[in-house]
């Protein structure tokens, strides 16, 4: 910083121009890094309506790896949790929506379940 | 903060831990986020600490040593939260921040909830007003930094504007009352009333809220008169993945120690979603009340300018994932102040009697791993007053990783 109020024009277009490639980079390389969420086209087709409705309605307050990297498996854990959200302010999440969300929430706490006992059987 | 902050939110959340072992709570909820946030200022417009002093390129001593601009540089932003659900009706929060000024104790409260429309919080929590704040966590937004009317101290001349209208987020103590109701299933009500300790100023000549004072040890009033406020909200499902919120919220109390000036804030929001873009504006307005028994202290005739400041601010952005991993955000936000300021000897505050900023923001946050991001963000600064170098235009630019867990 030059606190004498003149500009660093190289600097600064040093990093405009970093940024700009880095989002151009990303965009032109989609398979690039990892979803907050799920890949949806990896996902059964009878899962992937109710992932719909939990990823848009649980990533409107939160980023959907909150959930995802919880490590919750337990129904009865989801069903409390899911209400809870459902009562806060401005959800969107009615009691028609839980339904779908819970169903999502089970097969992706039973896959994790699969998951975690894999790693416990390969050690 | 004293010494005795940190102890005072550490033992807090001990205490709620110890609480909820000792009830065999049924669930218990820990999660965190941590964000380092890179500003770098490369062009002049601020005005921030003018009275301290710095060294040029050219080796002369200049005012404005460090942060002439701002908060330029590393900033970090962690957060612990710890939820405990003790019954159906009963369960806690205790949420502690380290930021810019130590650590705070940003939540720890009981909720009472006797149904879905009546539930009794109780404790320190911000109080229910606009629609950001529930997002106020670094890992619940995708820029780097907040919109102007929630601005804490990352915005360019702070100093000169006392940050944005309602710093966000406002721990307090105090009650809410809150509730929702479902009409059918595409309609949803919210709706909070309560009262806190309100803001505080230690000036015996207040001329703004102290938001320093106000989250600085003794937690306790500075007058006997609570600050009350309420907001209501509607929810409306526009289709399977579609909805829209429009709220607005109202806040009002005393902020001097004579309980004789009186803070007023207004809003109005909207949140539109659909499918996985979101739209939202807010829009807030504060009135302050002013002490001008000594029109001398003042840079504008008091007879001009009344005994209150308005300060008014709003934001639109768009956020727009474009790829698994990649969301765009596009933000334009702005404030707007009418009223009188305390003179500077030097003349070197950048404001007048009616001053604004318009701030144009573009970012992307794009994620290396589930939880784990990367945001990016450029700032274009447009400010109604020069500095004392001319300048009315900046840029600023973010680079931050943010991790939840």
């Amino acid at each position: 910083m030059i606190p004498d109020g003149r500009a660093r024009p190289v600097r600064a277009w040093l990093v405009i121009a970093s940024a700009v490639a880095f989002v151009l980079a990303v965009v032109g390389c989609p398979s690039a890094g990892r979803d907050d969420g799920l890949d949806v086209t990896k996902l059964p087709s009878d899962v992937q309506g109710d992932y719909a409705v939990f990823a848009q309605r649980c990533s409107k307050c939160h980023s959907l790896s909150r959930p995802l990297e919880s490590g919750i498996t337990e129904d009865a854990y989801w069903v409390a949790y899911v209400a809870k959200m459902r009562r806060q302010p401005g959800s969107g999440i009615s009691r028609q929506d839980e339904v779908p969300i819970l169903r999502f929430l089970h097969y992706y706490s039973a896959g994790q379940l699969t998951r975690d006992d894999a790693k416990e059987g390969g050690r | 903060m004293t010494r005795g902050a940190p102890l005072a939110s550490w033992l807090a959340a001990l205490a709620i831990l110890l609480v909820a072992s000792a009830a065999d709570a049924v669930d218990r909820n820990f999660a965190g986020s941590v964000q380092v946030d890179y500003l770098l200022v490369p062009t002049s417009g601020g005005n921030l600490n003018r009275d301290t002093t710095g060294t040029s390129a050219s080796g002369a001593t200049v005012p404005g040593g460090n942060g002439w601009y701002g908060f330029d540089g590393f900033t970090l932003e962690a957060t612990e939260k710890l939820a405990v659900d003790v019954s159906d009706h009963l369960s806690a929060n205790v949420k502690v921040c380290f930021g810019c000024h130590g650590f705070e104790l940003d939540m720890a409260y009981a909720d009472y909830r006797v149904a879905d429309e009546l539930n009794v919080r109780a404790g320190r929590f911000s109080p229910t007003f606009g629609a950001f704040n529930l997002r106020h966590d670094v890992a619940n937004h995708k820029l780097s930094d907040k919109p102007l009317p929630y601005d804490m101290g990352r915005m360019l001349r702070l100093r000169a504007w006392n940050l944005g209208v309602l710093p966000s987020p406002f721990p307090d103590n105090g009650v809410e009352i809150n509730g929702t109701h479902w009409f059918g299933d595409d309609t949803q009500i919210d709706y909070a009333v309560y009262a806190v300790q309100g803001f505080r100023s230690g000036d015996a000549h207040p001329v703004d809220l102290d938001f320093t004072l106000s989250r600085t040890p003794y937690y306790v009033d500075d007058n006997g008169f609570p600050s009350v406020g309420a907001r209501l909200a509607w929810t409306q499902k526009l289709g399977a993945l579609s909805d829209v919120t429009i709220g607005g919220s109202g806040m009002y109390g005393t902020y001097d120690p004579g309980n004789s000036l009186s803070y007023a804030i207004v809003g109005g929001d909207i949140s539109l979603r659909l499918a996985l873009t979101n739209v939202r504006l807010e829009y807030l307005v504060r009135r302050t009340q002013i002490d001008v028994t000594d029109p001398a202290r003042f840079a504008l005739p008091v007879s001009a300018t009344g005994d209150a400041v308005f300060k008014h601010g709003a934001y639109v952005e768009i956020e727009q994932p474009l790829s698994p991993a990649l969301d765009l955000m596009a933000r334009v936000d702005g404030l707007y102040r009418v009223g009188n300021f305390v003179a500077d000897p030097e003349d070197e505050v950048p404001l007048r009697r009616r001053s604004s900023i318009v701030r144009y923001t573009l970012g992307a946050s794009y994620a290396f791993e589930r939880g784990f991001r990367l945001k990016l963000s450029t700032e274009l600064w447009n400010f109604s007053d020069a500095d004392d170098d001319g300048h009315t235009l900046a840029v600023g630019l973010h680079a931050a990783f943010v991790a939840a867990y």
